[in-house]
């Protein structure tokens, strides 16, 4: 008996043919390769302290010199730069791990992240990109913990907020200026992840007695608020004006249960109706913009 | 046209996540307020579960998406802590859970209130299984998921196939748990296993038809190589799913369940590999046969698999 199917479009076989190709391929390269890894675990203790370092730094070197040489086609390329890349983390972990040099986190994040700058620069690899700016925030904030001048956890957020919100704008610029492949996924990424500072900044700041680092949260956050609308609605970019008022809505009811002086039930009341509230206002907006720009009522 | 769907990604996503924080704030007002009076919480829980479904089902306004959303989960959460303190009976809290799953996609047309429902009788399947510690169930519990997921994509309810595909995985990701030694449970992983594998032959039949291979010895060679590939990692039912995910999603052009399924299943893999009692010169060894294994395969249906490719 057949059962009614909705319908649906299929794989075909050509893309079926593909992906077997394809898979069979990767993972009998991947299986053999961590193998080979594994291999050398095992032997690892074993091995003179020259011979670690020496693999370690042959699969960065030999990749890299092959890509000079045998000039693979472009996306084979910014692979290897990007394997390069991690497996210098790997080398400088592994020279710690021998000589136990007695670093702290953040001296190895710092070297890590400076001698990849350069192919950072070079490799036009929106994940290699991502990676990089990974490793800045990891590192600034193992530099305030460990080394540098002890500052709160806002002004940390607020530094971080900076940071992400100057790689935003570069990669923004750089996509408009058609300057590098910039992919919209990493633009968005680092909006995203701009926001989630500066609304966790002006949250905690809020709970955290108003320290100095507040008010600069605060400034920031109205030319950020401001700016940012501004530009929403010149490029018709609904994802920015989603982020900046969820991040408003989010900041506003930690400001209430502030002003209320804890959590009580009347607080809870008020904050969870405040949201519908906010929500239903932003959502009702953001259909009409979405269908004076885009013709949809989405 | 793609940019505006991915725009609009941005209002559902809002949606959602006001709706969700609403309802914690809302759900914390209650349990303050009606902490003490089970009965009250599950009633105000019925009454609202009841309201929401009568909007959802009568209102076609995005604006009262995300707080339908969250009146939905505030209200189960009601439902359920009211349920427990009155019976004071895990199974007959979970079965009234199971029956309102059921109940809520009879009136919801909505998606998210639809994806609520099935993770919630799926999670009420396996609270069932473990609150009367019946744990060889669980053996049973996973083929079904996936004949469910199976059949949503395949045939009908594709507004369930998420919601079966996320239950799917997260059984999967518990069967993959080497610490969980109950009785009934261990040994018998092989029995998952199999049976899944059986819903993937059923797959295969689909992928078959749809194709329209015709000859006896490629139909033989597709079933061979993916059941033995299943074969291989028959004590490993987190694997098995893994392969029936990518299989199903490959097939369907679910670009969601091919991603999740592929992140799945390279942690299964390496959930296994880790878990293995061997040396790691001995894991090596295997793995690099492994390796081997599949780049024969590759080296001997090359020039087939070319030949399909550029027709």
């Amino acid at each position: 008996m057949d059962i009614p199917e909705i319908k649906n479009e299929y794989a075909e076989k050509a893309l079926w043919a593909k992906a077997i190709d394809w898979a069979l391929l990767g993972i009998g390269v991947t299986f053999s390769v961590i193998g080979i890894i594994f291999f050398f675990a095992y032997n690892w203790a074993d091995l003179h302290p020259f011979a670690k370092l020496g693999i370690m730094q042959a699969l960065i070197i030999l990749p890299v010199v092959g890509i000079l040489i045998f000039k693979p086609v472009e996306l084979v390329r910014r692979l290897i730069l990007m394997g390069a890349s991690l497996l210098v983390g790997v080398l400088f972990a592994t020279f710690g791990q021998i000589y136990q040099t007695g670093a702290n986190a953040y001296d190895f994040f710092l070297a890590w992240t400076v001698f990849i700058a350069l192919w950072t620069m070079i490799s036009n690899f929106a994940p290699l990109w991502l990676i990089f700016l990974t490793l800045v925030n990891v590192t600034i904030v193992l530099y305030i913990q460990q080394v540098g001048a002890e500052l709160s956890f806002t002004a940390t957020t607020v530094i971080l907020f900076v940071v992400n919100t100057a790689a935003g704008l570069l990669f923004k610029y750089m996509q408009i200026r058609n300057l590098a492949d910039v992919p919209n996924w990493i633009v968005k990424l680092t909006a995203l992840a701009a926001t989630t500072f500066l609304t966790t900044a002006l949250s905690t700041g809020i709970f955290d007695h108003y320290k100095p680092a507040f008010y600069v949260a605060l400034v920031l956050s109205l030319i950020t608020y401001i700016a940012g609308t501004l530009y929403a609605f010149k490029s018709k970019s609904l994802y920015l004006l989603c982020l900046l008022y969820l991040s408003a809505i989010i900041v506003v009811a930690s400001a209430i249960i502030r002003i209320t002086d804890g959590v009580s039930e009347g607080t809870l009341l008020l904050v969870s109706l405040f949201i519908i509230l906010s929500i239903t206002f932003a959502i009702s907006q953001l259909i009409k913009l979405n269908k004076s720009w885009n013709g949809i009522s989405a | 046209m793609e940019s505006v769907h991915k725009e609009s990604l941005g209002i559902k996503l809002l949606s959602i996540s006001g709706g969700i924080l609403a309802s914690m704030f809302f759900i914390g007002f209650l349990f303050m307020t009606v902490f003490d009076s089970p009965k009250v919480m599950g009633f105000l829980g019925l009454f609202i579960l009841a309201g929401t479904l009568v909007v959802d089902r009568t209102s076609t306004s995005r604006v009262l998406d995300g707080a339908c959303i969250g009146a939905t989960l505030a209200a189960i959460t009601m439902i359920g802590a009211g349920l427990g303190n009155t019976t004071k009976s895990d199974n007959i809290t979970t079965l009234f859970l199971l029956g309102f799953a059921i109940i809520i996609p009879m009136f919801s047309r909505g998606y998210m209130l639809n994806l609520i429902a099935v993770l919630l009788f799926n999670g009420c399947l396996f609270a069932l299984i473990t609150i009367n510690k019946q744990f060889s169930l669980v053996h049973l519990l996973a083929p079904l998921l996936a004949a469910a997921y199976t059949y949503t994509s395949l045939y009908k309810f594709r507004i369930w196939r998420i919601g079966f595909l996320i239950s799917f995985i997260a059984l999967l990701g518990f069967l993959g748990i080497e610490s969980f030694n109950k009785p009934g449970y261990v040994g018998f992983e092989w029995l998952s296993s199999i049976l899944i594998m059986v819903v993937a032959a059923f797959i295969l039949n689909h992928i078959i038809r749809t194709l329209q291979i015709e000859s006896q010895q490629s139909k033989v060679l597709i079933y061979a190589m993916t059941l033995l590939l299943m074969l291989l990692s028959a004590f490993a039912p987190a694997i098995c799913g893994g392969l029936l995910i990518l299989l199903l999603s490959f097939h369907t052009n679910h670009r969601f369940g091919l991603i999740i399924g592929f992140i799945a299943l390279i942690y299964f893999v390496g959930q296994y590999y880790y878990n293995l009692h061997f040396s790691l010169l001995i894991k090596s060894a295997i793995m690099v046969a492994t390796g081997v294994l599949f780049l024969t395969a590759w080296f001997i249906f090359k020039n087939t698999l070319k030949r399909y490719e550029q027709n």
